[in-house]
């Protein structure tokens, strides 16, 4: 646990001695602003939630997490860095949870520095505060799972471009799974419980429940189990390569 | 075993093993905790209330809920996935909570099957976006014939789901149905004489309640009634108005109707733009229990005033007007609705045409408790100029002068309106045989409190308005259910709250705006009169030409004709820029809240990032002076 911290703690600080984090930060924050205000139309709706806000957050985050996350383990392998990582009394596990909650906790900054527009929608009027709680905890669980998909995905090339381009397409279809078009191609011919699972595991799905203020034990579970799932096959990975 | 496999395959195994896990867990998730969830929400939007709870423990019998919804529309429409879901996930949690009473069944039915068969014959509504009839209502049946139908689960509908749900089993569960007596003054029973149905109203009380009419030359009422409703009441003996009010002294529940102007009363024989009957105050009972529906008032608001089309006879074009004491009340205005009464905390909308305004009277011994109100906005105008019907005088002459009070519960002691002892029984004629029941003794004074609901209006019990509503939830019909079964103090149905997801504005705005307007709402309209004038007397000094051209006229009217024309542009730009003024007040708020929203931190974070590299730079910099020093 204290050595997982420590490479945690470790990649959190790198992240802010780069200029590239401040400018993850200022895109997602001018992104998400632009989008609520702009596209939004969050002042001409004229209603005090924060719909208009987290509509675009999968999006956002659909693009910018695999940006934050591509460089986890390309970098280790690309310097050679991932050898010297492991020839230290640090086991794969320690390695890669580590590195995913560093970027998590980067993930929690950026949505944490959003503060504005809640104070702006609790100047204008009486927002259901808990509401918006369970928005944000949906963001940060969507944001969670990609980035333990962009790690899982980084682990496996040396190319940041790759890792951005696969996790941004794997992340898009985890998020389409709920989509009727994507349903589509399965009620023809596929029972109707699977295509309920196939809808089931949509982030889309999960995340609407949260943005509408129900945190259900099932919407926790799938996010839960999706990041560790999907860190657990980042940990055979990393094991592979390392004895590779 | 282990070890002659190769790494790469024990990693696949290992990875194949917990997909399995996570596809497991997150089946066995979706069926074990398909109910476990926390509503974040601050109405409890999504929990099932108490109410129901025991509605539903209370069942003896059991019935059937049949969900008729098409997986084409389901999947078509993102949002009617998401609701059904709801839906499904509510109707499940009844059929846990009912100890097995509830039976839930979820039919697909596909096109030209059998269940498509059975959900045409049960009149559910069918939505053809595509090709076929995408079904998403919902049938309910008991043991004894008894059919509940809610023919499309509208999304829109979603905040009232509960409220629709309950009542549906509600009305199915065997209960004993309490007996309701109507003094019909206005027909809604269906009068023989005039060969109408029966009003919808009365056909969704039915659903409640056993409907049974009083005579209107009733003298006494008789045992038996839970709750005694009555109706425009403009023509009651004193012996009847006598009876009322010793039911009511004896424990008697009443919900009372009445009307300044109850335009769906019977149009007076001689005079067909006259009604019959037009009012009904029954004051004497009214002033005993210190209220007073006002004389010959009418109450408006422009508020809540319901849009009419006017025009259209005799080549006058056609426009709708706001015509003022036609008002709908609607749950997205906030304080119409009184949130703490079990008669209007459910409801979303219900409409009035012309109702009174009721009032407590100093030094009543009872307590008044307004039930709906109108808009600050509100006022009366005269029961003659409603009479009129004219849209345009009523704009012209109506004067705001507060919140009037359309609907209003009475509770506490209350005195006899008759000191003198029961009035003569009415005459009969020679030549017909009647006999009345004995007026009941005199009490002077009820023993317990009385609790009487009074509403000001009758037009609200109309099938135009009943149905006209329909759509926006609990309505008008269910006011007048709620209303008699909070005087019985019965079921608690009618306590069941709509959580709706409340509308919440941006009141900073909207403050900000009408503040705005008020500052020069006076100027503009002093601007748009002038300009008026000036277009008038421009079209007047046409006129005298004989072929209606400027060009045509004398010079010193064409003088003229040019000054009012530039007083008209300098004051299209005046008016404009007042406009603009309204305006900008609001464009100052937003712009600044965008650049706060917009730039604000990103900026600091920009900052952050600067002040961090300049600090790295000054610390390697030392480190390297250090280092250079220490190696010299």
């Amino acid at each position: 646990m204290r050595v997982m911290l420590t490479i945690a703690r470790r990649e959190f600080v790198g992240y802010f001695i780069t200029p590239l984090a401040y400018v993850f930060l200022v895109v997602f924050l001018v992104a998400a602003a632009v989008a609520t205000f702009y596209f939004g139309d969050f002042l001409e709706i004229r209603q005090a939630d924060l719909i208009s806000f987290f509509t675009f957050h999968p999006f956002l985050l659909l693009v910018l997490m695999p940006a934050v996350g591509m460089r986890l383990w390309t970098e280790e392998r690309r310097s050679g860095s991932i050898e010297l990582l492991m020839t230290l009394p640090v086991t794969a596990w320690q390695a890669v949870l580590g590195k995913f909650l560093a970027a998590w906790a980067f993930a929690g900054i950026c949505l944490l520095l959003t503060f504005p527009i809640v104070w702006t929608v609790n100047w204008l009027g009486t927002p259901d505060n808990g509401v918006i709680v369970a928005g944000y905890i949906g963001s940060f669980l969507m944001a969670g799972a990609l980035l333990a998909l962009t790690s899982c995905i980084s682990a496996l090339t040396k190319s940041q471009v790759i890792a951005f381009v696969i996790s941004v397409v794997a992340g898009f279809i985890l998020m389409a799974m709920g989509l009727p078009f994507v349903l589509d191609l399965f009620t023809g011919w596929a029972p109707e419980y699977i295509v309920d699972l196939i809808a089931s595991f949509s982030f889309f799905t999960h995340f609407n429940e949260l943005v509408s203020g129900i945190v259900a034990g099932s919407t926790i579970v799938f996010f839960v189990t999706l990041i560790g799932l999907l860190l657990l096959i980042n940990r055979q990975i990393i094991e592979l390569k390392k004895a590779g | 075993m282990f070890k002659n496999a190769s790494r790469t395959t024990i990693a696949a195994v290992s990875i194949a093993l917990a997909v399995v896990l996570f596809l497991s867990i997150n089946l066995i998730a979706g069926v074990t905790l398909g109910s476990t969830r926390v509503d974040a929400t601050e109405g409890r939007l999504y929990s099932v209330s108490d109410d129901t709870r025991e509605v539903l423990t209370n069942l003896t019998d059991p019935i059937k809920l049949r969900l008729y919804l098409s997986t084409s529309l389901r999947d078509q429409n993102a949002n009617v996935r998401a609701y059904s879901g709801r839906v499904v996930e509510l109707l499940r949690t009844y059929q846990n909570l009912s100890g097995g009473n509830v039976d839930f069944e979820l039919i697909n039915p596909a096109p030209l099957s059998r269940d498509e068969e059975d959900a045409a014959a049960f009149n559910l509504y069918a939505e053809t976006t595509g090709l076929d009839p995408g079904y998403f209502g919902l049938v309910g049946t008991n043991t004894t014939d008894g059919i509940e139908v809610i023919p499309f689960l509208d999304v829109g509908q979603e905040s009232a789901l509960e409220y629709q749900l309950t009542r549906m089993v509600s009305r199915l569960s065997k209960r004993e149905l309490r007996n309701i007596g109507i003094v019909d003054g206005l027909g809604i029973m269906a009068i023989n004489e005039t060969q109408q149905q029966r009003w919808k109203v009365v056909d969704s009380l039915a659903e409640d309640f056993n409907v049974l009419q009083v005579p209107l030359d009733f003298t006494a009422i008789p045992e038996g009634y839970d709750a005694i409703v009555v109706v425009h009441p403009f023509a009651l003996a004193p012996s009847g108005v006598y009876a009322l009010e010793q039911y009511a002294m004896r424990g008697g529940n009443l919900v009372i109707f009445l009307d300044p102007q109850a335009e769906h009363s019977l149009v007076s024989p001689t005079n067909p733009n006259a009604l019959a009957n037009p009012d009904s105050y029954l004051s004497q009972l009214m002033t005993a229990w210190g209220v007073e529906m006002q004389n010959d008032l009418v109450v408006a608001d422009p508020s809540l005033a319901i849009p009419i089309v006017v025009g259209g006879q005799q080549g006058a074009q056609q426009r709708t007007i706001d015509y003022l004491p036609w008002i709908s009340l609607n749950r997205d205005t906030p304080g119409l609705f009184n949130p703490d009464d079990p008669v209007t905390a459910p409801l979303t909308g219900i409409m009035f045409e012309s109702p009174g305004s009721l009032r407590q009277l100093p030094g009543a011994t009872t307590t008044f408790t307004p039930l709906l109100v109108t808009t600050d906005t509100g006022g009366t105008i005269t029961q003659e100029m409603a009479m009129a019907r004219n849209p345009q005088q009523v704009l012209q002459n109506f004067r705001p002068s507060g919140p009037q009070v359309v609907a209003a519960r009475i509770t506490g002691r209350i005195r006899t309106a008759f000191p003198e002892g029961a009035p003569p029984l009415p005459e009969v004629p020679a030549g017909v045989e009647v006999t009345f029941l004995p007026a009941p003794e005199l009490i002077r004074e009820s023993a317990a409190d009385v609790n009487i609901v009074v509403v000001a209006d009758t037009d609200l019990l109309a099938n135009e308005l009943v149905e006209n509503n329909l759509r926006y939830g609990p309505n008008n019909a269910d006011f007048v259910t709620n209303a008699i079964e909070s005087v019985t103090g019965g079921t608690t149905l009618s306590a069941l709250r709509v959580r709706n997801p409340t509308i919440r504005t941006f009141d900073r705005l909207d403050a900000i705006e009408q503040a705005a307007q008020a500052a020069f709402e006076g100027d503009r309209q002093a601007k748009i009169a002038e300009f008026e004038d000036a277009t008038r007397q421009l079209q007047e000094l046409a006129s005298r030409s004989p072929i209606g051209q400027i060009a045509t006229l004398p010079a010193d009217q064409r003088e003229q004709a040019a000054q009012l024309q530039e007083r008209r542009f300098e004051l299209n730009r005046e008016i404009r820029d007042i406009e603009a003024a309204q305006r900008a007040e609001i464009d100052a708020v937003e712009n600044d809240l965008r650049i706060k929203n917009i730039v604000l931190v990103p900026a600091a974070v920009i900052l952050l990032g600067i002040l961090v590299a300049i600090w790295r730079r000054v610390r390697l910099a030392n480190y390297l002076r250090r280092r250079a020093a220490s190696a010299s």
